[in-house]
């Protein structure tokens, strides 16, 4: 049983600085409770707080620790689990990476090993939210042949789905607008990147798009077999959180 | 003719277009394949779309079927006059037809928006075979090469066409299909008298040689045009025909064994306008289907065969059970499994442990043994495996190894909800002026004491 501790890592709430309150936390013995982060942590009775300064060299330090001991898998968990919007994410990585390093591959095995569990389930609803949405985006086009689509993700799934659209879409621009966290994903023809979108403004829609949304809702309309009528399975399949920003299931406008 | 990338709906057109586009769209619904899996193509630079191995759903339906493709035809206008298909000539319809240019160009705008997956090109029989996949094939070509198209293609062989053509089509798809419609050739000569069974063997034959042949093209040059990569499918209408779950079993598994079939859909026949030759008054059977669909996958994925799930003296599937517990039920001297030492064959056919489960039993046992807690957190339905497992020698606690204890565990749910059930045609609303025998009978009792429903 190891010695209980009541030392609390406080990072910046980057992927850096996690990595960083990681790296830090080896020259404790024993090691921190967990981490937090500067700007939203909840000081709790007993629990003493210490400050991560970030630094990108101690953070690639990390990472190539994860990669060589856990390989590239080990390393995709941490960043996709990192993307879970849960303040509780960080502590599940600190203590991923240190049962990681200290089991190497074999930690890939340990499926019932309840850090493994944490992070894979993180890992799920990242990958699922992800999941849904390339089926579900929906672009427009707007002026200036762009394509245009607004997404409200639970959690920050934007570059787990550019790479899909950039690879596919590759023959015009578009852009993805998630309004949760108020970032852009933008492919130019060339490569993407994420930007914030303050300031940002949405161009009109092209002449045609109300056409194709017409047509697209008549499809669907039509699509459906009336003596199978099941919304139930429909609401298992297509989770009601996605709806509003799929133009077939918007209401007939006036 | 002259086209741009971008074609333009002016008001006038839309109108139009959408009436065709209810009309081709209606008319094909009653279609089920709407996969786009089985085809893994990575993008190419200045072409629009990608296709992905498992295949990505863009919209569920009311019905909650998915909608992966652009379902639509060519045309519905169809020269022959099949009982069960909802563009029989005898059946008064609106009829349309897309040009080639039309519908190229609502793919491509439809597949830019995310709202598609590909398309699903199917075509009434306008004139002759030939003829109709010659306009689906101006579509294709037009999408391939002009638009510079590289998503998902599920085209429709009319059965009849000639090879030549059938060659072109599957050059130009995905994935080709034949619909088989009717399990057997009494009720095809019955109900779809201008279609012989040869007629449609033939063109699966036909692709599925051509699928071998493109294989060993492939291997050779590397630059080869494929044909149909993600294979071919059939599909067969359940409920229309008097045939039996073991009937179309078998007919499917032939099908996956002979010509190499990627997949075999089932579709609950939905009555489509006046007929006299179907029954029309009972709901579609969509338990039955359901049913055959998760046979379908324990022949695919689950390592069994139809004559091991069906047979003679059980020709049907219970509709209380899905067809792993009824096998396991019957076949309750290969249980319990020790879940720490079986192997993954062994596994697969335990109810409750899916493909998933088995996979990540197999990784977690090599890190320490698994215990009850464990399997649950690795996915498995202890509800249903409970009855049939072991964890180091010991079954979970409380549970009885008893062949009516387990059917009435794992009917309880279904009986629970008595309304997602097909109606029982010997139960009837009461009625004063009957005289039924509503006391139990001793045979009754009997069943009841004795734990068997």
């Amino acid at each position: 049983m190891p010695e209980r501790t009541n030392l609390i890592l406080l990072h910046d709430g980057t992927l850096e600085g996690v990595l960083c309150a990681v790296f830090d936390s080896y020259s404790y013995s024993p090691p921190p409770q967990g981490l937090d982060t500067v700007s939203c942590y909840q000081p709790q009775l007993g629990c003493r707080y210490k400050e991560v300064t970030t630094d990108p060299r101690r953070a690639a330090r990390v990472i190539a620790g994860v990669r060589r001991q856990m390989g590239q898998l080990g390393y995709r968990k941490v960043w996709q689990a990192f993307l879970h919007d849960s303040p509780e994410k960080d502590t599940v990585i600190y203590r991923y990476i240190r049962l990681g390093m200290k089991e190497g591959e074999r930690v890939h095995q340990m499926l019932t090993h309840p850090t493994v569990l944490a992070i894979d389930k993180l890992c799920a609803i990242t990958g699922r939210e992800a999941s849904y949405l390339t089926e579900f985006v929906r672009f427009s086009e707007v002026e200036g042949h762009l394509y245009y689509a607004e997404i409200t993700p639970e959690h920050m799934t934007l570059p787990l789905i550019m790479p899909h659209f950039a690879a596919r879409m590759n023959a015009h621009p578009f852009l993805i607008h998630d309004k949760t966290h108020g970032l852009a994903g933008v492919y130019d023809r060339k490569g993407w990147v994420l930007v914030s979108t303050e300031n940002m403004t949405i161009p009109a829609l092209s002449e045609d798009e109300e056409n194709y949304r017409r047509l697209w809702k008549t499809f669907y309309d039509t699509i459906a077999i009336k003596e199978r009528l099941n919304p139930q399975l429909r609401r298992q399949l297509m989770p009601k959180k996605y709806w509003k920003n799929i133009t077939e299931l918007q209401p007939d406008k006036a | 003719m002259v086209y741009c990338i971008h074609i333009r709906v002016k008001g006038r057109d839309t109108v139009e277009l959408l009436d065709k586009l209810q009309i081709l769209a209606d008319s094909a619904k009653y279609d089920v394949a709407c996969t786009s899996s089985g085809s893994n193509r990575s993008s190419v630079k200045g072409m629009l779309g990608a296709t992905c191995l498992p295949g990505l759903c863009h919209s569920f339906s009311a019905d909650g079927r998915c909608v992966s493709l652009l379902k639509v035809l060519q045309t519905n206008v169809c020269v022959y006059d099949c009982q069960y298909c909802v563009n029989r000539c005898s059946n008064d319809l609106p009829r349309a037809s897309f040009t080639p240019e039309e519908l190229a160009g609502l793919t491509m705008e439809f597949y830019r928006r995310n709202y598609i997956e590909g398309l699903f090109l199917s075509s009434g029989v306008a004139g002759s075979p030939d003829r109709a996949t010659e306009q689906m094939c101006r579509t294709l070509e037009l999408l391939r090469y002009h638009h510079g198209f590289n998503g998902y293609i599920h085209a429709k062989a009319i059965p009849g066409a000639s090879p030549e053509w059938i060659d072109k089509l599957g050059r130009l798809s995905d994935r080709l299909s034949v619909n088989i419609e009717l399990p057997s050739e009494k009720s095809l000569t019955r109900l779809a008298p201008d279609k012989k069974k040869q007629a449609i063997l033939r063109p699966m034959g036909a692709i599925r040689d051509g699928i071998t042949q493109s294989r060993e093209e492939l291997a050779l040059y590397r630059h080869a045009t494929p044909f149909a990569p993600a294979g071919q499918s059939t599909q067969m209408i359940v409920g229309a025909s008097g045939e039996t779950d073991l009937q179309i079993m078998r007919l499917s598994e032939s099908l996956y064994k002979s010509y190499r079939l990627k997949r075999v859909f089932f579709s609950a026949y939905v009555p489509v306008g006046n007929r006299a030759l179907i029954p029309t008054d009972q709901p579609p059977p969509l338990l039955r289907e359901h049913r055959l669909y998760q046979t379908d996958w324990l022949l695919r994925f689950y390592g069994f065969s139809v004559s091991e799930l069906l047979d003679e003296q059980h020709p049907s599937l219970d509709p209380l059970l899905d067809p792993k517990c009824q096998w396991a039920l019957r076949h309750l001297e290969e249980f319990p499994v020790e879940v720490n030492r079986a192997s993954r064959e062994t596994l697969l056919r335990v109810p409750g442990i899916g493909v998933r489960s088995a996979g990540r039993i197999l990784t977690a046992r090599r890190a320490g043994r698994l215990r009850f807690e464990d399997l649950k957190k690795l996915g498995v339905v202890l509800k249903r495996a409970a009855f049939f497992i072991t964890c180091d020698g010991k079954m979970q606690e409380g549970i009885a190894f008893d062949p009516a204890a387990i059917y009435r565990h794992l009917t309880a749910s279904a009986a629970l909800h008595p309304d997602r059930l097909p109606p029982d045609p010997t139960v009837q609303q009461l009625s004063w002026f009957d005289t039924p025998a509503l006391l139990p009978t001793r045979k009754d009792v009997v069943q009841c004491l004795s734990g068997q429903i």
